[in-house]
């Protein structure tokens, strides 16, 4: 909770002394295989940050590592400072971590805004029976305009009533930012936020992630698919090849580099 | 030295049940492995099997093969048809929750009904599988230290026969890696151009004999054919099947050997007539599957296989609390309280003492199964134990009355102390996953059943303890009306507290766990601890409702109120009529006593005008003698059960399905008259009205 206020403003000038989010040497391996292999990966505070390659080269496990759904074999992982090893997902929420999910896990039965409400209540505090008999659990109205600033900002007021469920998939990734954006995190995930949505949806969804960014100063990591939508969007981007790190540094230099090509396009490219 | 060669002794003795507790656990799993039912129904088929081999055999003298050719496998095959026709092919898809709800219903159901055809006679001394009267007719060895009857020959035989066919099925050919195939995703079957409608119903036909089968072969067990019997026998199986995580026969046939020799072990070495060999020994098998529950870790991380195929079924419509404009939503509550006021108006000055005696029994019932609604409706956790929490709030507020308590104060003390258990039993089981925690409340069922109700200082023995009705504050309510009254007043307030539950920050955080977990946590939700909350409360709301009903008959009487197979009534009732619904708790608990009783009138009325009209005849008379007033409960029980199987369709209940297309009727018809005359013919109107529509 300590965590809260420095969430809302961002810290003047901030001096960065250590990464906002530090994965230092990272493996994972499954049945003997390594899927991956000392792997480091940095975030700062405020950078968006994209975690590419092709298939099979565990960027979804070093996204899962990072964001807690698995542990690592070895290595550490470190967000603000504090070991994230064995945390409940849902303390790691609490410090400032938020994700999105590859096949979107919406809550089936609950509108949009119920989503965002939920999101934003969970953060606070845990329920609690006797405030639900006493009558304290309707949303109150800074938990309102809360809300509603955060459809506003991801363009979900004309469906902000409508169920989950019933939207396409493109919006439901909408749906799905916004509660995690209803978290107030440090640190978000994406995970291939881009997958399944046609070239305009594609495009909506990277300038509300450039505006998201850029007001709520969060710091975002990316783990895409879509080259062209990395280029708009990561300042540093990391390329992972067998469990192993091929590439990193500015987007649009790895992108270039003869390793990267390799393994994205094979041998005689 | 000598125990040791004793240890051998009671092993062998142990083989023939633990082949009994194999082939049930073999069959179910192999039922599970191929539908993706655990299949509880599975003990009522043998049960149905066992009856007609008794029918044929015992009373009609039939001859050995005949009888098995009818029993086993005419009717295992028949039974596994019209269940597939009529219910599990329309199931393929749908969640395991309805499968599990499923199968309680036909659980409660197919006993009644095999009742209703062989008659309530009781059928004793069942004949064993082997061409002899009795099981103890036919011995092997003659005399020496380990004789096998027919029965236990018989059963030896068969699981040997069973296992190495099934061995044969299973590692050659394609046909079971089909028929695991079907389970996780039928429609990709489909699309790899298998009959995937064949294969599932080979696969239930297979495993129906397989019930069928294990009936006839473990009847001669019992004394007496008794429905719940099988079940318990089951359940004690399903210990050995958890042995294989559900999916190895051969973990299922190790485990189940070893049970039955672990349970000649134990009642070998126990001292005999200490509560260990009285209690503790029979219900060994709850407590290994209690203890295999809690601590198997491989359960915990075993979710259900998901259907690759799901994303083609079209969302759920929306409750009817969406659909309903602002004005009817009041109009509702009038209406609502309109109906209670009338219900209560009629019990206290118009029904006679017998009806207003049911009506208040089913109102102090309706609290108890408001713990459901709470615990299943609103946390998402199948309990089966709600009976059991009951039992223990009417055993203590019992005890504490004996003591000299004012009844009231009693009956809170009860609540607690369900509550206390209830936090402790869920902190054990809350985490498992769905049809485990749901196994784990059964078998904590049965331990309480089989070890502290027989014991004296908990439930007073032979003789219930006696509850009076309360005096509050000069207040006497021993009189069925002014009971009533409290046990409404009870019941209102309760029902208001679980609508703020699940209407509250608890409810909308337990809808997004149930919308997805994994979601859930990620935005700080810690699942467990709100399903742990409900639960918790839950029991204690059980709790209360046991002291009511104790102190509304008089005793806390376990055998006839609160016996675990209740407790599978109670969920199936509440769930049929709508989890979520505080109104499908209250309509459930009165329904449980008062619809037998009407049925009891129907039945009786066709008697009692033919004796006084005896110059009825011919096929008015005979249609007249059909109906037999011993039937009532049992048409009451399958209808009971038989409503479960809406759930698959409407797994928003009844009440809230039949809600809906109402409340679409009254808005679409409002809506036309709005509109005018003229446009009255407009085609298609909406037959769904949006909330956007009526703004207007």
């Amino acid at each position: 909770m300590s965590s809260s206020s420095g969430r809302l403003v961002p810290p003047p000038g901030r001096a960065t002394t250590s990464p906002l989010l530090e994965a230092t040497g990272v493996s994972k391996h499954f049945a003997g295989i390594a899927a991956l292999d000392n792997i480091t990966v940095t975030v700062d505070e405020g950078e968006l940050v994209a975690l590419i390659g092709p298939n099979g080269a565990g960027k979804t496990t070093m996204f899962d590592c990072m964001s807690g759904v698995q542990d690592p074999d070895a290595g550490q992982v470190r967000f603000d400072g504090i070991d994230l090893a064995g945390m409940a997902q849902y303390r790691r929420s609490r410090l400032g971590l938020a994700r999105t999910f590859q096949r979107i896990e919406l809550f089936a039965g609950l509108t949009v805004r119920d989503h965002v409400l939920v999101a934003d209540r969970a953060q606070r505090l845990h329920a609690s029976m006797i405030r639900d008999l006493t009558g304290r659990s309707r949303p109150t109205s800074a938990e309102r305009q809360r809300c509603d600033a955060v459809l506003e900002r991801v363009g979900l007021m004309d469906d902000a009533d409508r169920l989950a469920e019933t939207l396409s998939l493109g919006r439901g990734r909408v749906v799905e930012l916004a509660r995690a954006l209803a978290c107030r995190p440090r640190l978000l995930f994406l995970d291939e936020p881009s997958s399944g949505l046609d070239a305009e949806e594609a495009a909506e969804m990277a300038g509300v992630l450039e505006d998201v960014q850029r007001e709520h100063d969060v710091a975002i990591v990316l783990c895409e698919h879509d080259v062209a939508f990395v280029e708009r969007l990561a300042s540093r981007t990391y390329v992972l090849d067998a469990g192993r790190l091929i590439a990193e540094g500015p987007t649009g230099e790895v992108l270039a580099s003869a390793a990267v090509r390799t393994a994205y396009l094979g041998d005689g490219a | 030295m000598n125990s040791l060669g004793d240890a051998a002794q009671y092993a062998v003795r142990g083989l023939p049940l633990g082949c009994v507790f194999a082939l049930l656990a073999v069959g179910l799993t192999l039922n599970y492995k191929t539908s993706g039912v655990f299949n509880l129904a599975f003990a009522a088929q043998a049960y149905a099997s066992a009856a007609v081999f008794y029918v044929l055999r015992k009373e009609n003298h039939w001859n050995l093969l005949p009888a098995v050719f009818v029993a086993v496998v005419v009717l295992g095959v028949g039974m596994a048809l019209v269940l597939d026709r009529t219910i599990y092919r329309h199931q393929r898809t749908a969640p395991p929750l309805a499968k599990l709800v499923t199968s309680l219903g036909l659980l409660v159901a197919i006993p009644q009904i095999v009742l209703l055809f062989i008659g309530n006679k009781s059928k004793v001394n069942p004949p064993p599988l082997w061409p002899v009267k009795r099981a103890d007719d036919f011995l092997w060895p003659q005399s020496g230290r380990f004789v096998l009857d027919a029965s236990q020959i018989a059963t030896l035989v068969a699981t040997a026969v069973v296992v190495v066919a099934l061995a044969l099925l299973f590692r050659r050919g394609s046909t079971g890696l089909r028929m695991r195939a079907v389970v996780e995703s039928p429609r990709l079957l489909q699309l790899q151009g298998v009959n995937a409608e064949q294969v599932s119903l080979l696969s239930w036909i297979l495993s129906s004999v397989l019930a069928s089968l294990a009936g006839v072969l473990i009847a001669p067990l019992f004394a007496q054919l008794n429905s719940l019997d099988f079940f318990t026998l089951l359940v004690a199986a399903i210990a050995a099947c958890v042995v294989g995580n559900l999916t190895s026969i051969t973990g299922a046939l190790l485990g189940g050997l070893g049970l039955g020799v672990l349970q000649a072990e134990l009642a070998g070495f126990l001292p005999t007539n200490s509560v260990l060999s009285t209690g503790l020994r029979p219900s060994l098998p709850f407590v290994v599957l209690f203890l295999l529950l809690l601590f198997r870790r491989s359960l915990r991380t075993g979710g259900a296989p998901a259907d690759p195929m799901s994303g083609v079924d079209p969302p759920p419509p929306p409750p009817t609390a969406d659909l309903r404009p602002g004005w009817m939503t009041h109009g509702t509550h009038v209406f609502a309280g309109a109906v209670i006021a009338a219900g209560l108006g009629l019990c206290l000055w118009v029904l006679d003492d017998f009806w207003v005696g049911l009506v208040t029994a089913g109102v102090c019932l309706a609290v108890v199964l408001l713990s459901i609604t709470l615990t299943t409706g609103v946390g998402g956790t199948i309990s089966l134990c709600q009976a059991s929490f009951a039992a223990i709030g009417a055993f203590t507020t019992a005890r504490l009355v004996g003591n000299g308590m004012s009844v009231m104060v009693a009956m809170m003390l009860g609540a607690l102390v369900a509550t206390a258990v209830g936090a402790v039993l869920g902190l054990a089981v809350i985490r498992l996953p769905g049809i485990y925690a749901a196994l784990a409340t059964l078998a904590f069922a049965m331990m309480f059943e089989g070890v502290l109700v027989p014991v004296d200082w908990i439930s007073g023995g032979s003789t219930p303890g006696r509850v009076p009705r309360p005096l509050i504050a000069g207040v006497d309510f021993t009189s069925d009306r002014a009971f009533l009254l409290l046990a409404c007043a009870f019941l209102g307030a309760l029902a208001l507290g679980v609508i703020a539950i699940r209407d509250g920050t608890t409810g909308r955080f337990l809808d997004a766990v149930r919308g997805s977990v994994t979601a859930a946590r990620s935005i700080g939700i810690n699942p467990t601890r709100h399903q742990l909350a409900v639960f918790v409360a839950g029991a204690g709301i059980a709790g209360l409702g046991g002291g009511l009903l104790a102190s509304f008959f008089g005793e806390a009487n376990y055998n006839q109120s609160f016996t675990f197979f209740l407790s599978l009534v109670w969920l199936v009732l509440v769930i049929t009529a709508g989890s979520r619904l505080v109104q499908a708790a209250i309509i459930s608990g009165i329904t449980f006593f008062v619809f037998p009783a009407l049925l009891d009138k129907w039945f009786t009325w066709p008697g009692t005008y033919l004796a006084s009209h005896p110059e009825t005849s011919g096929v008015a008379r005979s249609f007249l003698e059909f109906f037999n007033p011993g039937w009532s409960l049992g048409v009451a029980f399958i209808l009971f059960g038989l409503g479960a199987l809406t759930y698959a369709k409407h797994p928003e209940g009844v009440i809230e399905a039949q809600g809906s297309v109402v409340v679409a009727r009254i808005v679409a018809f409002v809506n036309r008259r709005r509109r005018g005359p003229n446009e009255h013919d407009r085609e298609t109107p909406p037959d769904v009205p949006t909330p956007a529509d009526l703004v207007t």
